[in-house]
């Protein structure tokens, strides 16, 4: 038994959903409005305290980590294969998810971008205020470490400029691995894919200057590439539309 | 077949591969590479690892930076005991540890900057160590260092890292009284990946890390200082971290008799 909480087909959701579709896997999904902080309900603390979303549940597990969940999944369900077996084509997607969802990767990067330059646009201002006031009564998150030093070193710099450029630095490493094969590793169509596409599909319309078919053909093939599979076209057909219409659609679609 | 680690100490990420390696028992070409010294940033490490990270690993021409992901690689490529369990529910955890368990040792490293690291490396003079800070290739790792060779941490970022480590050993000792090791029943990558960031705890965090606050967490860690490996690994040790681990190895090994 599967049971997904997720939120619109985007980032780790959208990777989660793909693969359960791609697997022909059921599962139980439960939609969860994070625009109404419906994570940070206590039905759902009580499967993840902190309110993360994508939630993945089977065999008793709440599996926080969305890239780990794709691992799981090629574990667990092997067939229709959607992992290198070769040792060194492993590593090159373990090593790919650490880069797209670890601290200050892409999915960090993009959600910042996404939510300053299409969700607070488009956003009407009355869920805007109920949101903002939502917010400011949870608990605040106290930063530590090099998280809280880099934070106050960074604080004078341009947050959404920093963003862009880790944007355009992990896609220039994209354009690199893609030349050599149209997979990110191996050479077929893989979770490393999949993970790829969910954190990346919306760049090319968030960031339309820096990372278009000139400056980046192989990774704008790519995602049409992955955005033309049936399972991802189904998924991405169940975005309500509500918040962005047309922002989070990759090219192609 | 030819397999080479560039690394430092037996501490935190570059560690890793020395702790494994030892524990599978396998021999390997060993490039001691003086962080205090920031060789990682010099232009001949940079052309292997152009981020300028430790450690790197390279296998048969394999290049990996990304120490927890090699151990996995690693483990499949090499003879010897498997530290990997079977079981995918296991993987998962074992990943997640992996990957999340000393997420809290960014607080650590913080800690170890301001008492033991930042010191070292002003040794070198002011001139010398601008001129090192301003080679080194990433802009983020760049502000990190610059903060870190200064130590210029307030007392409010000490104490929160404090607060960091002190969450980060409860968190730990919750899920190591549940089972013996991070992923389960068997000792795995988790535990090594845990361990190169938590050995010190108990020696220079006893604010944190101690029988009355962390018994399931000491419980493990002593555990893992009587393994042979662990010994093995810190022989390659060339700093002061080198003989404090050592000293606690000989002190677990005492207790168990």
């Amino acid at each position: 038994m599967i049971e997904l909480h997720h939120w619109e087909p985007n980032s780790g959701s959208l990777a989660l959903l793909v693969c359960l579709a791609e697997k022909d896997l059921e599962y139980a999904g439960h939609y969860v409005d994070m625009l109404r902080l419906e994570q940070h309900e206590p039905e759902f603390r009580v499967l993840s305290p902190e309110g993360i979303v994508p939630l993945l549940v089977t065999e008793g597990e709440a599996m926080t980590d969305s890239g780990l969940a794709l691992q799981y999944l090629s574990d667990r369900y092997p067939e229709p294969c959607l992992a290198p077996t070769d040792p060194a084509a492993w590593y090159d997607l373990q090593a790919w998810t650490a880069i797209l969802d670890g601290r200050m990767g892409l999915a960090d990067s993009v959600r910042l971008l996404g939510w300053n330059l299409v969700m607070l646009k488009r956003l009407p201002a009355e869920e805007l205020d109920a949101l903002s006031v939502g917010v400011s009564r949870l608990p605040q998150k106290k930063q530590s470490g090099w998280a809280q030093v880099q934070t106050e070193a960074e604080a004078d710099e341009d947050q959404l400029k920093l963003a862009r450029e880790r944007v355009v630095d992990v896609v220039g490493k994209l354009e690199v691995a893609l030349m050599r094969s149209d997979w990110l590793v191996g050479d077929a169509y893989s979770i490393a894919d999949i993970l790829g596409f969910a954190h990346a599909h919306c760049v090319p319309a968030l960031l339309p200057d820096s990372v278009n078919a000139k400056t980046a053909p192989r990774v704008i093939e790519w995602l049409s590439r992955i955005a033309g599979r049936d399972a991802v076209r189904a998924v991405l057909a169940r975005s309500s539309g509500r918040f962005a219409p047309g922002a989070f659609a990759a090219p192609g679609t | 077949m030819s397999l080479e680690v560039y690394t430092w100490e037996v501490n935190s990420n570059s560690g890793k591969p020395l702790i494994f390696l030892k524990e599978k028992g396998v021999d390997f070409e060993f490039h001691y590479v003086d962080v205090l010294q920031f060789e990682q940033h010099q232009p001949e490490y940079l052309a292997l690892n152009p981020d300028g990270t430790v450690p790197t690993v390279v296998h048969d021409g394999k290049v990996m930076t990304e120490s927890t992901q090699a151990l996995e690689y690693l483990d499949r490529e090499l003879p010897g005991p498997s530290f990997i369990p079977e079981d995918p529910l296991e993987k998962y955890r074992m990943r997640w540890w992996a990957t999340h368990g000393a997420s809290w040792a960014a607080s650590l490293s913080v800690l170890g900057w301001h008492s033991f690291m930042g010191p070292m490396v002003r040794r070198l003079g002011e001139e010398k160590l601008q001129a090192l800070l301003a080679r080194i290739p990433n802009k983020q790792r760049r502000i990190y260092w610059t903060t870190a060779a200064k130590s210029t941490f307030t007392e409010e970022q000490l104490q929160n890292a404090r607060d960091g480590v002190g969450a980060g050993v409860q968190m730990m000792d919750r899920r190591l009284s549940e089972s013996p090791y991070f992923a389960g029943e068997s000792y795995s990558i988790a535990d090594i990946v845990i361990f190169a960031n938590a050995y010190a705890l108990p020696l220079m965090h006893d604010y944190a890390a101690s029988d009355e606050l962390s018994p399931a967490f000491m419980d493990w860690i002593r555990r893992i200082y009587r393994r042979p490996a662990i010994a093995e690994a810190f022989k390659l040790g060339r700093t002061p971290m080198k003989e404090r681990a050592e000293a606690m190895i000989s002190r677990c090994l005492e207790e168990a008799g």
